[in-house]
């Protein structure tokens, strides 16, 4: 059964082009237009990991990590951020919020998938 | 006062609060204009400047963090320029490979025909020849890859630039908001001179708020990507 991941972005390019990143190796990818939306599909499902913006409408990115991280079934699933945001205070509040990693826009699809990869498998 | 003075007080007093009112964000030019209308005529017409010294404060007030906002707009409108034109040159040198690449895997293949046809008669085919068109395909697949995900990375700029204009959009309605403030404040100073303090004592804490959030905005750019490179990857 193909590994499941949630990407969470507003930029219905990103979600369409990290969709293309980790579709051809393999993975089912769920798509989510803010945190709010990720937020719910998560709880419906469990997937095998998460992509998440910062920058969006209803709920950002770090909210949506806190989220889930207290959900029970996302404890120790892979939370990466994927964003332009790229200071140190920004990161510093993302791995307190529980982030796995943290991801600069613009990504290589290549890159991205090693580090999926790298994460589940 | 001069009755002189004060229809023409008036008159410009007008037009002042029209230029911030109508302006969109001609702040600069009131600024200037304001400066200008307070020039006192000579010492004894020093208390009759068009607007009360307390819009002239307020205006000096606001002036240092109004003028640091449009800097820093100009800068993220050049960032946006720049991150537009490097993405456009990216893409644009990605597909030319791209077709450069198509045009080759068609000389493969017009090849592999030739090859086919040549062999046509022999019983024995020329496994070499095979053997370099598989290769030749296989290393033209992966440069193809190549080039689109190196497209897909240039693609990006849309995504940068949306929240670069975003921040941008939000920053200038901030200035429009002081921009509105100053004006009720110069057009209440105007209609009730005398109530001039007690009128900018309920603007200040509004203005301030204004002043706080647009410094807030400027602080934290959601965009510090200069140009269209691949961003770094951390794992905690």
């Amino acid at each position: 059964m193909a590994k499941s991941i949630l990407t969470v972005d507003d930029s219905a390019s990103i979600r369409q082009m990290v969709g293309f990143a980790l579709s051809g190796a393999g993975y089912e990818v769920i798509e989510a237009k803010d945190g709010q939306e990720g937020l719910d599909k998560a709880s419906q499902m469990k997937v095998d990991l998460v992509l998440t913006d910062q920058n969006m409408p209803n709920m950002d990115g770090l909210t949506l990590i806190k989220n889930l991280r207290m959900l029970p079934t996302y404890q120790n699933v892979p939370i990466l951020m994927l964003t332009t945001e790229s200071s140190d205070a920004m990161k510093s509040q993302g791995r307190a919020a529980g982030a796995t990693g943290w991801l600069v826009k613009p990504f290589d699809p290549q890159k991205l998938l090693e580090v999926v990869k790298k994460c589940i498998g | 006062m001069n009755p002189l003075l004060a229809v023409l007080g008036m008159l410009l007093g007008g037009a002042l609060a029209l230029i911030l009112l109508a302006g969109g964000l001609n702040f600069r030019r009131f600024a200037r204009a304001l400066q200008g209308a307070r020039k006192p005529v000579s010492a004894s017409e020093r208390g009759s400047a068009v607007v009360a010294g307390a819009t002239v404060r307020l205006i000096e007030d606001t002036r240092a963090p109004v003028d640091q906002a449009f800097d820093a707009l100009q800068s993220d409108l050049t960032q946006v320029g720049t991150l537009l034109k490097e993405a456009m040159g990216q893409l644009m040198k990605n597909f030319l490979r791209m077709q450069s690449l198509m045009q080759e895997q068609q000389q493969t293949i017009e090849l592999a025909i030739s090859v086919e046809r040549n062999q046509r008669g022999d019983p024995l085919p020329d496994k070499e020849s095979f053997r370099q068109i598989v290769r030749h395909q296989t290393e033209f697949n992966g440069r193809i890859e190549d080039a689109v995900f190196q497209a897909v990375t240039s693609l990006q700029f849309q995504d940068m630039v949306t929240q670069l204009v975003g921040n941008v959009q939000m920053r200038l309605n901030t200035l429009q908001e002081i921009q509105q403030l100053i004006a009720h404040q110069a057009g209440a100073e105007h209609s009730d001179p005398r109530r001039a303090d007690e009128i900018l004592a309920q603007t200040i804490p509004g203005l301030e708020r204004k002043l706080e959030t647009l410094r807030e905005r400027q602080e934290r750019k959601p965009v510090s990507q200069t140009d269209m490179a691949t961003g770094e990857i951390e794992l905690f």
